[in-house]
C-alpha cells in the first residue's frame, strides 16, 4: 500500500515535469520561430487602456485616436507640426468671401467593403457628425452646409469666417464612413468599422485584443506589415516586462522610472514625446487667488524644473507656454523658482495662512498625484494652507471642478487639431468663465478680443501673431499655475523602424513602419 | 499566556504608543516634503529611507499607526454601536422584526465587503471620517448577527423570564441583562474585525478611494511607493510588513481571547 502510493507519487511528479518541459518548449517555440523566420510582417503593440468603440464621432482617449487614424482616412491628415495636410483631397479653393470651400477629391477611392469613397460619403459623415452626440461635435458645428456637386467634388459653406476648418477636418473624429455600412450596422458599426484607411479592421476581441489587417487597395505607400495586432495590457509593469522579454514589438507609456533600466538592453530602443501641458487652473472668483499677487505667487513657489526631473525622472521640462503643438506657440515666459519673493508676495496679499483646495486626479496624467502632493508642499513653505482633494476616477473629479468645488485644480492639454482657437477659446475666453475648462473663470477683454480676431484670419503669420499677443497678455495675468510639458515614452524592439508620431496626441502610427 | 500573545500583545501596545504619543517623538515632519532628497534608501539620518518627495519613511509610518487604528476603532465602534442594537432588536423580538432586521442583514453581508466599502465611499467622497463609516458599515452586519444569535439564545432562559416577571421593560433587560452576557463573544469579534477594518481601510487607500494621498495612511504609503518598487522596495516592503505585523498582531490576541472567553472552546480545551 505505502510503496504503491509512493509510486504514484512519483509518477506524478514525473508527469508534472513532463508537462513543465513541455510547456517551456511550447512557450519558447514563437520566439524561435520569429529568430529563424527573416522578418515576421505581423507587428505586436501593447495599447494601455481599451475604449468602448471606434466610432469617429465620439473621443474618449488617445489610443482610441491611433486605431482610427489606421482604419479611416479623412479629407485632411496632420504633418509633424500638427499642420493639416491634404489627404484625401487633391485640390481645394476658397471662396472671395471666405465662406465657402471647394475640395476635389482623389478619384476611384474605395472603402474596405468595396463601395466607393464620394463626394456623397464625405456629405453623409460631415452631416452624421453634426447630428451625432459626439464630444467633439463641436468642431463641426460651424460649418453650415455640405454639398455634393459631383462624385469627386464637395463644397463647404461655413457660417462666418473659420480658418480653422481643414484642422478640424483632420481630426480622427472626421474618419470619412461608407452610408452603405453605417446604415446597415447602425449602433454595431463604432464595434465593425469600415473605412478606407491603409489598415482594415479585422476582429475585435473585447479585454484582450484588435487586429487590423493590410488594405491592399490603399493609395498610399503600401504598408509593410501585414497584420497589427493591438493588445490591451493596462498593467505598466507588464508591458515594460513583456518587451524585455520580447513578446511584444511596441509598448505604448512605459513608466519613467523603468526607461533607465530598458534603454540598458540593446535590443530596446525608446522615443521620448513630448506631449500636453499640464498646469493648475487658478480658481479667480474667490480668495486667495482673486488676487493677482497670489496667482504670481504660487508660479514662483513651485520648483518646476526639481518635480520634472526628481518626481517625473525626466520625463517632462518646464512649461513656457499654454498649450503645445498648435499653431502661434511661442515661449510666452517663465516663472522662475524664487520661493522668498513668493512669500513675500502672499504677505503682501494679506494671504499667509489661506486656505486652498487643491483637486488632482490620481490616474488620469502620468505620476499626477504625486506631482500634486509636491506643489501642495511647495505651497505650503510659501505659507498657504493647502489641502488636497485626490479623485481616482476622472469623472467624479470633473464634476467637482464644474460645481466651482475648488481653489486650483490640475488638468493636461493637449492640441489635438493643431488648431489654436478651439484651445484658447475654451480655456481662456470670458464666454466660458465657470465652466469647463475655464472653470478658474480667467477674464480679460483684451484676450477675448485678440481671440474672436484669430478665429477669423486666413494669414498664417497674421494669426501666430495674434495668438502670441494672447498668449503673452494672459501669462502675465497668471490665471494658471504653470507646471510643466510632459513626456511619453514608447519603447520599440531595435528593429522596428519608421514608426511616426503626431506631436499634439502623443499618438504612433506604423503604416509606414518596417523591420 | 503563550508567548506569541505576549509578543502580539506588546506589538499593539506599542502601536497604541506611537499612535498616541508619535508627534511627541522628534521625528522629522512626516508631511515635510525635501524633493532634493527624495528616494534615499534608508541610512543613519532617514532610518527607513524617503519617500518620493522626500518624505522621511520612519516618521510616515510611525504618523500612519494613529490613521490606520483610528480606522480600526473607529470603524468597529460604528459597527458595534448601530450593529449591536439592531442585531439584539431582532433577536429579542423575533418574527417580522427578526425577519425583516434579517434580511437586511443578508442584503448587507451579500456584498463584498470591499465592494460594499468602495460604494459608500464612491458617494461620500475620499476622507477619514467617510473612510471610517464605510468600513463601519462593513462591519456592522457581522456584529448584528453575533448580537442576534446570542440574544436569540439567551431570551429563552431563566433569568430573562425573571427580569420579565419582575416587571423590567424590554429594553432594560436588553440592557441591563442580556448585554453583559453577549459582551464576550462581542469583544472577539470586535478584536478580530479591528485587524479586518485597518486591513480594508489600507485596501481603500492603496486604491486610491480613500484618505488623500498626502496622508500617512499605511494604504496609502503602500499604494504611492508602487510605481517606484522595482528601483526602490523599501517603499513598499516598510509599509506591506508594518501592515502585516500589526495585522498578526491583533489576529493572535483575537485568537486568544475567543479561546479564553468562548465557553464552546473552553469546555473543548479542558
Amino acid at each position: 500500500m505505502w510503496t504503491t502510493l509512493k509510486r504514484c507519487q512519483a509518477i506524478g511528479v514525473f508527469k508534472t515535469l513532463g508537462l513543465l518541459v513541455v510547456a517551456f518548449l511550447i512557450l519558447q517555440l514563437p520566439g524561435g520561430v520569429m529568430n529563424a523566420a527573416p522578418a515576421s510582417k505581423v507587428l505586436t503593440v501593447l495599447v494601455p487602456a481599451e475604449f468602448p468603440h471606434l466610432d469617429p464621432g465620439e473621443t474618449v482617449s488617445g489610443d482610441q485616436y491611433m486605431l482610427k487614424y489606421h482604419i479611416f482616412n479623412r479629407l485632411f491628415t496632420f504633418n509633424e507640426k500638427m499642420e493639416p495636410f491634404p489627404d484625401l483631397v487633391t485640390k481645394e479653393s476658397l471662396s472671395k468671401d471666405g465662406t465657402t470651400w471647394t475640395f476635389d477629391l482623389r478619384a476611384g477611392v474605395k472603402f474596405h467593403d468595396g463601395t466607393l469613397l464620394n463626394a456623397e460619403a464625405v456629405k453623409y459623415t460631415i452631416e452624421r457628425l453634426q447630428k451625432g452626440t459626439g464630444n467633439q461635435k463641436a468642431l463641426y458645428t460651424m460649418i453650415k452646409e455640405v454639398q455634393a456637386v459631383s462624385e469627386t467634388r464637395v463644397l463647404i459653406t461655413t457660417n462666418g469666417l473659420f480658418p480653422a476648418l481643414r484642422n478640424n477636418l483632420a481630426h480622427p473624429d472626421a474618419g470619412i464612413v461608407p452610408p452603405s455600412a453605417d446604415q446597415k450596422l447602425g449602433k454595431l458599426f463604432g464595434k465593425q468599422p469600415v473605412g478606407a484607411g491603409p489598415y482594415k479592421f479585422s476582429e475585435w476581441l473585447t479585454g484582450d485584443h484588435i487586429t487590423v489587417v493590410r488594405n491592399d487597395q490603399y493609395y498610399g505607400p503600401k504598408p509593410y506589415f501585414e497584420k497589427i495586432d493591438f493588445k490591451f495590457v493596462s498593467d505598466a509593469t507588464t508591458r515594460t516586462l513583456m518587451l524585455d522579454t520580447g513578446q511584444t514589438d511596441v509598448a505604448l507609456r512605459v513608466p519613467p522610472n523603468d526607461v533607465a533600466r530598458l534603454k540598458a538592453n540593446p535590443s530596446i530602443k525608446i522615443d521620448q514625446v513630448l506631449g500636453r501641458n499640464i498646469y493648475f487652473a487658478l480658481n479667480q472668483t474667490k480668495p486667495p487667488f482673486n488676487d493677482i499677487r497670489v496667482r504670481k505667487a504660487v508660479n514662483y513657489a513651485v520648483d518646476k524644473q526639481a518635480i520634472c526631473d526628481r518626481v517625473l525622472f525626466g520625463a517632462a521640462k518646464p512649461s513656457h507656454s499654454f498649450v503645445e503643438a498648435v499653431q502661434g506657440t511661442i515661449d510666452a515666459g517663465f516663472y522662475a523658482y524664487d520661493p522668498e519673493k513668493a512669500k513675500s508676495l502672499i504677505k503682501e496679499a494679506g494671504a499667509t495662512g489661506a486656505k486652498v483646495v487643491l483637486v488632482t486626479p490620481t490616474t488620469r496624467y502620468m505620476l499626477d498625484s504625486e506631482v500634486s502632493q509636491a506643489v501642495a508642499g511647495y505651497l505650503r513653505q510659501a505659507g498657504l494652507d493647502v489641502e488636497v482633494r485626490a479623485f481616482g476616477d476622472w469623472p467624479s473629479c470633473i464634476d467637482t471642478v464644474r460645481r466651482g468645488e475648488f481653489h486650483m485644480h490640475m488638468l493636461g492639454w493637449g492640441g489635438s487639431t493643431g488648431d489654436p482657437d478651439n484651445a484658447f477659446r475654451i480655456q481662456l475666453h470670458s464666454n466660458n468663465a465657470g465652466k469647463l475648462w475655464n472653470a478658474g473663470s480667467y477674464r480679460n477683454p483684451k484676450v477675448d478680443s485678440l481671440i474672436e480676431e484669430g478665429s477669423k484670419e486666413f494669414d498664417l503669420s497674421k494669426r501666430a501673431k495674434i495668438y502670441a499677443e494672447i498668449q503673452k497678455t494672459a501669462w502675465d495675468d497668471a490665471p494658471w499655475l504653470f507646471l510643466h510639458r510632459l513626456s511619453i515614452y514608447i519603447a520599440y524592439k531595435s528593429d522596428i523602424q519608421g514608426t511616426k508620431i503626431l506631436p499634439g496626441t502623443e499618438m504612433p502610427y506604423f503604416w509606414l513602419a518596417q523591420r | 499566556m503563550p508567548i506569541s500573545v505576549k509578543m502580539s500583545l506588546v506589538i499593539i501596545v506599542i502601536l497604541g504608543f506611537l499612535a498616541l504619543f508619535g508627534p511627541m517623538l522628534h521625528l522629522p515632519d512626516p508631511y515635510g516634503q525635501n524633493i532634493a532628497n527624495a528616494l534615499q534608501l534608508p541610512s543613519s539620518k532617514n532610518w527607513l529611507g524617503t519617500d518620493q518627495l522626500g518624505r522621511d519613511l520612519l516618521s510616515r509610518i510611525v504618523a500612519g499607526s494613529r490613521f490606520s487604528l483610528l480606522i480600526g476603532f473607529g470603524a468597529v465602534s460604528v459597527g458595534l454601536f448601530l450593529g449591536v442594537p439592531f442585531g439584539m432588536l431582532a433577536g429579542f423580538y423575533g418574527r417580522w422584526v427578526d425577519t425583516v432586521f434579517a434580511r437586511v442583514i443578508d442584503i448587507l453581508l451579500s456584498f463584498p465587503g470591499i465592494i460594499l466599502a468602495l460604494a459608500v465611499v464612491a458617494v461620500t467622497g475620499p476622507g477619514i471620517g467617510n473612510l471610517i463609516v464605510a468600513v463601519g458599515l462593513r462591519t456592522l452586519p457581522v456584529f448584528a448577527r453575533v448580537s442576534r444569535a446570542e440574544t436569540l439564545s439567551l431570551r429563552q432562559r431563566d433569568f430573562v423570564d425573571a427580569a420579565r416577571a419582575l416587571g423590567c421593560r424590554p429594553y432594560e433587560i436588553m440592557y441591563w441583562h442580556i448585554l453583559p452576557n453577549i459582551a464576550g463573544p462581542l469583544m472577539i469579534v470586535a478584536s478580530l474585525q479591528t485587524a479586518t477594518a485597518i486591513l480594508i481601510g489600507a485596501t481603500l487607500s492603496f486604491l486610491g478611494v480613500g484618505v488623500s494621498p498626502e496622508v500617512p495612511e499605511w494604504g496609502a504609503i503602500l499604494n504611492a511607493g508602487r510605481p517606484y518598487m522595482m528601483g526602490y522596495p523599501h517603499l513598499v516592503i516598510v509599509p506591506g510588513c508594518t501592515l502585516m505585523i500589526a495585522m498578526m498582531a491583533l489576529n493572535i490576541v483575537g485568537d486568544y481571547l475567543r479561546d479564553r472567553l468562548d465557553p464552546r472552546f473552553t469546555m473543548a480545551k479542558f
